[in-house]
């Protein structure tokens, strides 16, 4: 009889909470205009959280410590992030805080990190400016848009696509991918540059635009959803015109707002192509597939790698509390992470391996780049 | 070139039509309860949701789901006149403030209700591609123009010749005269509020299937459809229609030679420069030089 | 008897303005209200109406409890109003003034006959029938709201200060409508500051200051007694 009920116990949350808990503070957006990848976001860190206490939490000097995970709903607003930091910093006493998918709410984020000495570290927000603040506590796991935009721009002077069109999202992030690529590709590259602002769904101009120019390829620096709309807005207009997007748009739940033949043929640059024959690549997919029923997503990825990466970062600095410390640790840190391997340079950026997919005729995706990992249709 | 005027002179019609739908709501319910509802824009939006559950949860058929839309927020727009405006009769701070109000109320209901990523509509009409010379449009595209002038037509139609289009003019005229002949006004008032909202509802449920249906869906074709009121002359039903459909043509020819980001100013700029040449708007009449 | 109001309490919460007023009007019996500014003289029509928040007392017409009926089922049950300001509908014209005259009315047969009977009385608005209301004259829109008022054909029409504002020739032109209305069998309670006229047409009159009745005699009486002319008349 009592070992009936010390089994019932035992699943009980109240029990794990005679064990001791570490407090990572996370700032995301559950609602709001990024709502949407947000979700990729949670996804990532609740696998990892599951992952680690499941194995009973992680060693620390004799003691294992279980994961709690305190989230802050950012709402893509500075006003928002910078509040949430506070009370992380204040309240919770989160030694260590990931997440933030907003550029501009990182940047509102970053100086309070660095008040409270508590490492932030971001998992999706890619203005390249916001590790070049010479901010110590400020890390970056995921490549910035000058990263990603080296990339590409490589892929697209070979391939010849230019002159170039684009069609951006009027912020830091739309902006900033603009003006990297003219500086890689030449300004005489560029053809038609469109602003959209977030929430604008209408883009009809830039397809009259784009029609009345004589660019090669559009590129679409947006997320999800505008993206599914401008690419079906094209399309129907009857634009053949070649499509390079970003990494919200190489996903099998992308494929499902639009459709194959819609898609077929646009390339996109990926942090993270969930089907490549890599076998860590794998593994983490299969996982998440198991936990959410659906493709991983390069937030996700990017994201579980994130906290993994805090939780080495906090064993090897041997505290839980000691925000410095945890930072020094960061500094020095290499770890090999899903989406590849992570070391941080002087300025808390890390470079992770960039991708380039493109969509097949059958709603599969190929690996165009990096030659090493080249691959048909299914492996992207 | 021409081709790319027409291209945008459609693009834009289409982008008017909406705010006509938004404005003619506005102004019917302006012109007799004297309230301006900013509600306006998120009861538009509530119909894109409010379609979308019936065309994937209960009936295939899109037609009869915009219809069920605005069968719904005709409804809803009874509720917020007996539960909201009317009790605040006379009071026009607090309706406004009411109004404001409701924009969080309603949306923060639909986040919590359908969640707050943007939900799609797949109707056969964005499917299938209309040639028209050189230029392809969805016909769901033509479909928003198409029904908005049909819309605007019957409502003509209604408020010139009809018995109850006539007493809604009469009574937002003139309310107390409205009384005197017998007209019952409250009657009028929860009427024209249900008519405003089915417009508006309509607008949503002809946008999503284009545009997605997401919380944010009405804040712009609201601004704009004000734009188009103020543009057209406060509480004139003709005046909303020609002044939505400018807007809507206007911001879409001008990104023929203006960035696309300057869009949004540019209506407001011509609202602002027609205004001064015109202060009670294109069909505006003076209120004290009426007698 | 047509209308008889007895005891009447009424004005705004907090703020009574007639205090127990009683009289009556007799069928096809022109009655004028005269008084000072702020008497209380609107107000009395108004309460009839049922356009004031409070009232308390008795108002009757031909024996039937007004007082819970909204303005719509009073105008029914045979009571025209026309208001002090202007009530034409600006921007409907002439003919769609009328036919909201006769909004009530459901057989569209029955509203034709009663605006061919009342474009009889008054032939201007026939002529003129697609021009907006808006555009006429004052003394034309005062017109305009009679004839309006007779569509639904009531026994009673309660006019409140009908000559205010309007030139001379049209202020004649208006009491002779009120001598038409009665020679049609209309009982009129009119309220006026134009007292030598509006007696002049009248059966009978009350006084009224401070939201009670002072004084109600024949017209005629009226006219001849010194008080009523010396306060009302501007007569020494």
């Amino acid at each position: 009889m009592l070992r009936v009920l010390a089994a019932l116990l035992s699943l009980l949350p109240a029990f794990a909470l005679a064990q001791e808990k570490v407090t990572v503070g996370i700032v995301t957006s559950l609602s709001g205009p990024m709502a949407a990848p947000g979700k990729f976001q949670m996804n990532g860190f609740r696998l990892a959280e599951e992952e680690i206490n499941s194995a009973g939490g992680f060693a620390l000097g004799g003691r294992k410590y279980l994961v709690d995970l305190k989230a802050y709903d950012t709402r893509a607003n500075p006003a928002e992030g910078a509040s949430a930091m506070q009370r992380l910093a204040t309240v919770d006493k989160a030694p260590v805080v990931l997440g933030e998918l907003h550029s501009g709410v990182a940047a509102a984020e970053a100086p309070i990190a660095r008040d409270y000495g508590v490492p932030l570290v971001l998992t999706i927000p890619t203005g390249p400016g916001l590790t070049e603040q010479g901010n110590p506590f400020l890390f970056r796991v995921n490549a910035n848009n000058d990263q990603l935009t080296q990339a590409l721009a490589d892929f697209v002077a070979r391939q010849g696509w230019t002159p170039l069109a684009f069609i951006a999202w009027n912020n830091d992030a739309g902006r900033g991918g603009v003006n990297g690529m003219k500086k890689l590709l030449g300004e005489s590259k560029i053809g038609y540059i469109g602003y959209f602002n977030v929430g604008e769904v209408d883009f009809a101009s830039h397809v009259s635009n784009i029609r009345a120019g004589s660019a090669r390829a559009v590129m679409l620096l947006m997320d999800e959803e505008p993206g599914s709309l401008a690419i079906r807005q094209i399309r129907d207009a009857g634009l053949k015109t070649q499509l390079i997007g970003t990494l919200a748009m190489g996903s099998d739940r992308f494929l499902k707002r639009l459709d194959a033949d819609r898609l077929e043929g646009m390339v996109q640059y990926n942090a993270f192509p969930p089907n490549a024959a890599v076998p860590r690549i794998r593994a983490f997919s299969d996982r998440y597939r198991k936990k959410y029923g659906e493709e991983a997503h390069g937030f996700a990825a990017q994201s579980y790698d994130g906290l993994m990466l805090a939780v080495a970062a906090m064993q090897r600095a041997g505290t839980v509390t000691d925000g410095r410390k945890i930072r020094d640790a960061l500094a020095a840190i290499e770890h090999d992470g899903v989406i590849g391997r992570i070391r941080f340079d002087s300025k808390g950026q890390a470079h992770p391996p960039v991708y380039v997919t493109q969509w097949c005729a059958n709603g599969s995706r190929r690996i165009l780049f990096p030659e090493s990992l080249k691959a048909d249709c299914g492996a992207g | 070139m021409p081709a790319a005027v027409l291209e945008q002179t459609i693009n834009g019609l289409m982008s008017g039509s909406v705010y006509v739908l938004v404005a003619l709501g506005m102004v019917l319910i302006y012109g007799v309860m004297h309230v301006l509802n900013f509600a306006h824009g998120v009861l538009f939006m509530l119909g894109g949701y409010v379609c979308h559950f019936f065309f994937t949860r209960v009936t295939g058929s899109y037609a009869l789901s915009v219809l069920l839309s605005m069968g719904v927020l005709a409804l809803v727009g009874i509720a917020l006149e007996r539960g909201v405006f009317r009790p605040l009769h006379g009071n026009l701070r607090n309706q406004v403030i009411a109004s404001l109000g409701l924009i969080l109320v309603i949306e923060n209901l639909v986040v919590a209700v359908w969640g707050p990523n943007a939900l799609q509509m797949k109707v056969p009409a964005t499917e299938q591609l209309v040639p028209l010379g050189a230029l392809r449009f969805p016909l769901q595209h033509l479909l928003v123009i198409l029904v908005t002038f049909a819309v605007v037509a019957a409502l003509f139609l209604f408020l010139k010749f009809s018995k109850p289009g006539t007493a809604i003019r009469a009574a937002s005229q003139d309310r107390l005269a409205a009384m005197v002949v017998g007209i019952p006004v409250e009657r009028i008032d929860w009427t024209t509020f249900a008519l405003g909202t089915a417009l508006a509802a309509l607008g949503g449920a002809l946008i999503g299937p284009l545009f997605l249906v997401f919380p944010l869906m009405g804040d712009a074709p609201m601004v704009k459809g004000l734009a188009g009121i103020l543009l057209g002359g406060m509480g004139s039903v003709p005046g909303a229609v020609i002044g939505g459909l400018l807007i809507g043509v206007v911001e879409s020819l001008s990104t023929l030679v203006l960035p696309t980001d300057y869009r949004d100013s540019v209506a407001f700029v011509v609202m602002v420069l027609i205004l001064l040449a015109r202060p009670q708007g294109i069909f505006g009449v003076r209120v004290r030089g009426e007698d | 008897m047509m209308l008889e109001i007895r005891g009447l309490n009424a004005g705004y919460a907090g703020r009574p303005i007639l205090g127990n007023v009683s009289m009556r009007v007799d069928a096809g019996e022109v009655v004028t209200v005269i008084g000072h500014n702020g008497a209380g003289k609107s107000t009395l029509l108004k309460s009839v109406f049922n356009l004031v928040p409070w009232r308390e007392g008795a108002i009757e017409l031909e024996g039937r409890d007004l007082l819970p009926l909204s303005p719509d089922r009073i105008l029914a049950a045979g009571i025209a109003y026309i208001p002090q300001n202007r009530s034409v509908f600006p921007r409907l014209t002439i003919d769609e003034n009328l036919r909201m005259g006769g909004y009530l009315l459901s057989s569209a047969k029955r509203l034709a006959e009663r605006i061919d009977a009342v474009r009889q009385l008054f032939p201007m608005l026939a002529q003129r029938a697609t021009q907006l209301a808006g555009t006429l004259s004052g003394g034309e829109q005062r017109m305009l709201e009679l004839a309006r008022a007779l569509l639904m054909d009531p026994k009673l029409l309660m006019l409140d200060e009908p000559s205010i504002g309007l030139a001379p020739k049209m202020v004649d032109a208006v009491f002779n409508a009120v001598r038409l209305l009665r020679d049609q069998g209309k009982a009129v309670l009119m309220v006026e500051q134009n007292v030598n006229k509006a007696l002049a047409c009248s059966d009978r009159g009350y006084v009224m200051e401070l939201g009670e009745i002072l004084l109600e005699d024949q017209a005629q009486r009226l006219i001849g007694d010194r008080r009523v002319a010396q306060l009302y008349m501007g007569r020494r």
